[in-house]
């Protein structure tokens, strides 16, 4: 900020327009009401900013679809992933002495291994494209290149974010050396993503030693896949219901026998069990926001949160 | 009017402006709204929700997009929507005219830098500054910086 005899600088405005409670947005904003010429352009940064905001919205809106369908979809979704989180916690819950329980394991155990088996031997038969020993090969990543490393990062740290929040870019630089390493030529660059292989969500490094060449393609294995577990495993982690050293060389040392011991097959989900909170319940906010006022989004008091959709 | 009413099309817009599809625009969204119920459920913090749901847009986004590398069709499909847009204004000039300098607009902001074409389009979605640095990862001073920058080219466009 400079005396009376000068302008705001364009950056100033910016902050004097954001309307913050600092001395120098303060100061900034009293200069702005003494002063036509930097009220002016003011006028044209908000100007050039709602114009955009139209801009975009003539361009985009009118060609996004109804939003019906992305509603109920949602819904099921969240129906799915209750029904699962339900289903999860009771599998871990068979109370010790209950002969009911342990006969019932034991049943499911063997059925499952019999059908590994006829799955296994008559897998293309079944109609699975690729069988999953192949799969499994194509989709891991080679120990020798790529042991996974870590960050010196606390429980509290890892924590603080969800796992979706936590996303690293991989540089250009790092990207062609993890696909050389792998012997990947350049024309096939294209059908791979350079992937975290233990994930910076749940303190995975961005050294090549945690980096891989992912297939876009892998049919059952796929970086779908691997987010699911990713996410399972944040949620085990954060809530203490799995050390972060544990999670950390399990998805390092085989991903898919971590999303096989730690996520459920999606085979086997019904999605019909009564959920312990249902999507109505949970994921509904009702937003009183002010639409009147344009700058600061303040959100209600949390008792208010109530979510429909 | 809930979050998803309320959210999902400017998430849409917000995705669909940086390269990605319209269909996968879509999908991140249910992905957003899907860790938004995690994020809830597991009791985490609720202050500031439409900062986090972009913030997580956001880095979906630059996930899907990197995924797919489509971002070339964005610049057609931009230009492909202007022309296909239906202008309700009774003077045709008028439209025409308004017409061609929303096309310069958008034009200047898909040439800016990725960051500043991020801290214009936050903007535009009625962020605050402080709330766009911690959507975007970057410092108070930058998302200033950015926008200033970013928005003298856009006035310089709406003149000429």
């Amino acid at each position: 900020m400079h005396g009376p005899e000068f302008h705001l600088s364009d950056e100033e405005l910016l902050l004097a327009a954001d309307g913050g409670r600092t001395r120098k947005s303060k100061k900034a904003s009293a200069h702005l009401g003494a002063c036509a010429q930097c009220r002016k352009r003011a006028a044209e940064f908000e100007s050039a900013i709602a114009e955009l905001a139209l801009a975009q919205r003539d361009a985009l809106d009118f060609q996004l679809p109804p939003i019906a369908v992305p509603r109920a979809t949602l819904r099921a979704r969240i129906a799915e992933v209750t029904a699962h989180e339900a289903k999860t916690a009771s599998r871990w819950w068979i109370p010790s002495g209950s002969f009911a329980g342990a006969f019932s394991f034991v049943c499911l155990v063997m059925v499952l291994t019999v059908a590994g088996i006829l799955v296994l031997r008559h897998g293309g038969a079944a109609g699975l494209s690729t069988p999953p020993v192949e799969s499994n090969l194509a989709v891991l990543p080679n120990h020798d290149f790529t042991p996974g490393a870590v960050r010196p990062a606390s429980l509290g740290e890892i924590c603080a974010f969800a796992q979706e929040e936590v996303i690293k870019e991989v540089s250009p630089l790092q990207r062609r050396k993890v696909l050389e390493e792998y012997g990947i030529p350049a024309t096939q660059a294209d059908e791979y993503e350079v992937d975290f292989l233990i994930t910076p969500g749940l303190g995975g490094d961005d050294d090549i030693r945690n980096l891989w060449p992912e297939p876009y393609h892998a049919a059952t294995w796929n970086a779908h896949v691997k987010d699911a577990l990713e996410q399972r495993l944040h949620e085990m982690v954060c809530s203490h219901r799995l050390d972060l050293a544990v999670a950390q060389k399990a998805i390092a040392g085989n991903w898919i026998a971590a999303y096989q011991e730690y996520v459920q097959p999606s085979g086997t989900k019904t999605g019909t069990e009564e959920a312990p909170f249902g999507p109505a319940a949970v994921l509904s906010v009702a937003s009183v926001e002010d639409e009147q006022n344009p700058s600061p989004r303040q959100f209600p008091h949390p008792s208010l949160f109530q979510f429909t959709l | 009017m809930n979050l998803f009413e309320q959210y999902r099309t400017p998430l849409l817009r917000y995705a669909v402006s940086f390269g990605v599809p319209v269909p996968d625009a879509e999908e991140i969204v249910q992905e957003v709204f899907l860790s938004l119920f995690r994020h809830l459920s597991l009791g985490r913090s609720r202050q500031n929700l439409p900062g986090w749901i972009f913030r997580v847009a956001h880095n979906l986004t630059l996930k899907r997009r990197y995924a797919n590398k489509r971002r070339v069709e964005l610049f057609d499909r931009d230009e492909g929507v202007a022309e296909l847009r239906i202008d309700a204004s009774p003077d045709p000039e008028e439209a025409c005219s308004n017409r061609q300098r929303q096309e310069r607009l958008l034009a200047v902001v898909r040439s800016l830098p990725e960051m500043e074409q991020g801290c214009l389009r936050l903007r535009a979605e009625g962020f605050r500054y402080r709330e766009i640095a911690k959507i975007l990862g970057i410092s108070l001073g930058s998302v200033s910086a950015f926008l200033t920058r970013s928005l003298a080219k856009l006035t310089r466009a709406d003149r000429g």
